[in-house]
């Protein structure tokens, strides 16, 4: 008997990350050795002034190519059946950026697996925001993991994985570009190697153990591989509050001071006691940049019109005075409350 | 290593016989079974049956495993003692696909076959020059390589079933890789 070839295997993407999950769906689509056969995104909400329900770009784009979209509500027995009756089961679910947890009803629906791309390298890293916390804490280094999803977030078995290094002024908008380019790219061989390791015509679980093997980058662990646990915090969602930084603590580290005052967002300040990490110019340039645009770092000023909100936009460091060798911050564009962005220098000088 | 004998050819359709001792003819056979099915890559071969080689005798070997690290499995005078009640044209009864079985002595064409979902097998293994029993349970994909292989010891080509139970056969277009249906009167011919 001949062993026939494997047809390509038939996928159901979920994605729902603005254009970033688009970027995956599009490489995906182009890539000769799987099938995208449906997409499944959060519904449009409402945006602009207008408030008219803009759906996802993921919606958007499967829209353009004819694919049949699917933005369930609550992910149950009744939405699944929907997705079943259109498109039948496919042979993966494939999540990037699609934010909900997929039940456990929904991980036996296809026919091999239901993998999801996380965006660090796991076991570090789990949670909902991956690249802000490797960029607060620090990283030079993370990437992408591909895992077997599990009842509960980020724990699942480990099947390959790929690293980027994260450069000195990587902004989370420019990190989480770079993770899902990356995650586009890496995708289709991760896939083809799972759903080839899968195939039946492979008696696996005789070895019993993992073997780990690297090509092009990629880091493969078949069978999937346990995680160990984490060596770092767990990445939680960052609040719209995530990002107040107090007023006293950004002009010490404008002087060059490491601030004594840990006035900052719970979530700030937590990261900061796990990581044994100062308050000082390095840790808040590194925040201004892990937080922007989303949920972006703020803090409250006094000027004549009272207390007001101010958004730290872009700042840098500056080399150490000839009074001190600390490292200072030099703040550079802001948004004072009701107001358009400007520079600092046409800011500072209405702060109380 | 010896060459695959193709249809039409009367020694894929006799019964062949069993294996009476484990002598130096018998080793030959296994050694011959495994560098022939070893060899044939284009298609890859994943078993191969004595009949194939224009050989009379109950044999044949498997050939299966991770990537790269397959496992050559030898069995002499199989008896399938046991098997489900269920039959099944995919690899595993969740696997909604008709996957299509292909043969080395039919070459280029591939159809659907309802094979057993699991099957108890009783066979003899040469151990230090002596035939030995042994007896195992085997599903999925290995499973249905093995009954495609038993069938070759009585002369069964995987075309009866596509006859018998008018289901297609496709043969593969070289230049397209695309398959296409062909006109099931030519089987008969086999």
């Amino acid at each position: 008997m001949v062993l026939t070839s494997i047809p390509k295997p038939k996928i159901l993407f979920a994605g729902s990350f603005l254009e970033h999950s688009a970027l995956i769906l599009e490489k995906l689509m182009r890539a000769p050795e799987i099938e995208i056969i449906g997409v499944l995104t959060t519904p449009p909400q409402p945006g602009g002034r207008s408030k008219i329900l803009i759906p996802t770009p993921v919606h958007q784009l499967a829209i353009s190519h004819n694919l049949p979209v699917f933005t369930p509500t609550n992910l149950n027995e009744k939405s699944l059946a929907e997705i079943e009756k259109n498109i039948g089961r496919p042979t993966l679910l494939l999540t990037a950026g699609y934010g909900k947890l997929v039940p456990s009803e929904w991980l036996t629906f296809p026919q091999l697996a239901a993998l999801n791309l996380h965006f660090s390298l796991l076991p570090a890293y789990r949670g909902a925001n991956p690249a802000e916390w490797a960029l607060i804490r620090g990283e030079t280094i993370t990437g992408v993991t591909l895992i077997e999803m599990s009842p509960s977030f980020d724990t699942g078995k480990m099947v390959a994985q790929s690293a980027l290094p994260i450069a000195p002024t990587e902004t989370r908008e420019t990190l989480y570009q770079k993770l899902y380019q990356l995650g586009g790219d890496v995708l289709p061989a991760m896939l083809s190697a799972y759903v080839a390791f899968r195939s039946p015509t492979d008696l696996k679980n005789d070895t019993g153990y993992t073997s780990i093997a690297s090509e092009k980058g990629i880091t493969y662990f078949l069978p999937p591989l346990e995680q160990t646990s984490s060596p770092t915090p767990y990445a939680t969602r960052l609040t719209r509050e995530a990002g107040f930084i107090g007023w006293t603590a950004l002009k010490d580290a404008v002087a060059g001071k490491d601030s004594a005052i840990k006035d900052l967002s719970p979530q700030l300040a937590e990261i900061i006691k796990t990581t044994s990490l100062e308050l000082n110019a390095r840790f808040l340039e590194r925040t201004i940049r892990a937080l922007v645009g989303f949920p972006g770092v703020w803090t409250l000023v006094t000027t004549a019109k009272g207390e007001q909100r101010l958004k730290i936009l872009q700042a840098h460091l500056g080399e150490g005075r000839p009074a001190t060798t600390k490292v200072h911050l030099i703040l550079d564009t802001v948004q004072l409350e009701g107001q358009t962005i400007t520079s600092w220098e046409n800011v500072k000088n209405l702060i109380l | 290593m010896s060459t695959i004998i193709t249809v039409p050819h009367l020694a894929l359709r006799e019964v062949a016989t069993p294996i009476m001792v484990a002598d130096k003819k018998t080793l030959e056979l296994i050694k011959d079974l495994d560098a022939t099915l070893r060899a044939q890559t284009k298609p890859q071969g994943v078993g191969l049956a004595a009949p194939q080689l224009a050989i009379g005798k109950r044999a044949f070997v498997t050939f299966l495993g991770p990537k790269k690290s397959h496992q050559m499995m030898v069995f002499l005078n199989p008896i399938i003692a046991d098997h489900s009640q269920e039959v099944i044209f995919g690899q595993t009864p969740s696997d909604e696909d008709d996957r299509l079985e292909g043969c080395l002595s039919i070459p280029g064409l591939y159809g659907p076959v309802p094979r057993f979902t699991w099957i108890e097998v009783e066979y003899q293994q040469l151990e230090n020059g002596e035939l030995v029993t042994k007896q195992n349970r085997f599903t999925d994909f290995h499973a249905r390589v093995i009954q495609h292989e038993f069938d070759h010891l009585n002369g069964i080509l995987f075309t009866d079933y596509s006859l018998e139970y008018d289901l297609p056969v496709y043969r593969e277009d070289p230049e397209t890789e695309k398959l296409v249906e062909i006109d099931k009167r030519i089987l008969e011919a086999f």
